[in-house]
């Protein structure tokens, strides 16, 4: 299990360091610590729902009972198990992406889980500057390394 | 038909703050010139323009409610040198919008939280000429 993951932005944007501006190409994501438990198992939960949504669209459809992208020949890669979390949950009828978002945002806010170039806290500010396709890919990246691993270890285990 | 900036919002160090309403003014730091005249004789003048640049100096200004978080806010400013950063930006109704930047910035005047109904902190920062 990783403690620790590097995320590079699509879109680099300006902070604030040592009373200059440089510009941010890279984001390093820290583990989710009890202190993030909550907003965790939300993020868990939404997935979960998410994931038996499409399960039950699937079977219905009498199409493989397993998620597309994650049923394949070759294990998924990293991203393409990130994109896999990001589509499920925004396809998802049940769970609403507003509300994922808003979690993710709390988690990714806390002291120490997301530090710009490693040195300085992602802030309300920060994140506000962010792209929004960057944040999507950033929601699935984390999601996918931190509070999925055992499912995405299960699925490369096959 | 033009609208002026008055709820700016101010980012220091990479985090908003809450501000005292109508309390923030900026100083581009573009400083002051003079215009002087010189002489060659016989009602002969021109004009000198002189840019005196130890007044090229930003400057922000602006008042926080002495709340506990923002004392304490202001005191890691001041802890933190000249080492801040600020961006003070507004945007109108109509969406035309105002950003400056001020880097290697310091708080300046002394630090003093009036422990008040109505107390407030004065916060006056000063650092590099602003950027757009």
């Amino acid at each position: 299990m990783k403690s620790e993951i590097d995320f590079k932005l699509n879109v680099p944007f300006e902070y604030a360091v040592n009373g200059g501006v440089e510009t941010a190409s890279l984001l390093v994501l820290k583990a989710p610590s009890n202190k993030q438990r909550f907003q965790r198992a939300k993020l868990k939960e939404f997935f979960y729902v998410a994931f038996g949504e499409s399960r039950e669209e699937s079977s219905d459809a009498k199409e493989t009972t397993e998620p597309k992208d994650a049923v394949q020949a070759e294990p998924p890669t990293e991203e393409a198990f990130a994109e896999y979390v990001v589509q499920t949950l925004y396809t998802s009828s049940k769970v609403k992406m507003v509300e994922v978002i808003d979690e993710f945002k709390q988690l990714l806010l806390s002291e120490g889980i997301c530090k710009v170039e490693g040195s300085v806290n992602l802030t309300q500010a920060l994140y506000d500057k962010m792209d929004a396709e960057d944040s999507d890919r950033l929601l699935g990246a984390y999601i996918g390394a931190f509070i999925l691993a055992s499912f995405y270890a299960k699925i490369t285990a096959r | 038909m033009s609208i002026q900036i008055s709820d700016p919002s101010i980012i220091i160090n990479n985090e908003a703050i809450n501000v005292v309403p109508n309390s923030v003014t900026y100083d581009d730091g573009l400083g002051e010139q003079t215009v002087m005249v010189q002489s060659a004789g016989n009602g002969k003048t021109s004009t000198v323009y002189s840019n005196n640049v130890e007044t090229n100096v930003g400057a922000v200004k602006f008042s926080m409610r002495s709340t506990v978080q923002n004392a304490n806010f202001a005191r890691a400013l001041k802890s933190n040198l000249n080492r801040n950063v600020i961006v003070v930006s507004g945007i109108t109704p109509d969406g035309k919008s105002l950003t400056r930047t001020m880097t290697e910035s310091a708080y300046t005047n002394k630090l003093e939280t009036p422990l008040s109904q109505d107390g407030v902190i004065a916060i006056e920062m000063m650092g590099n000429k602003m950027t757009l």
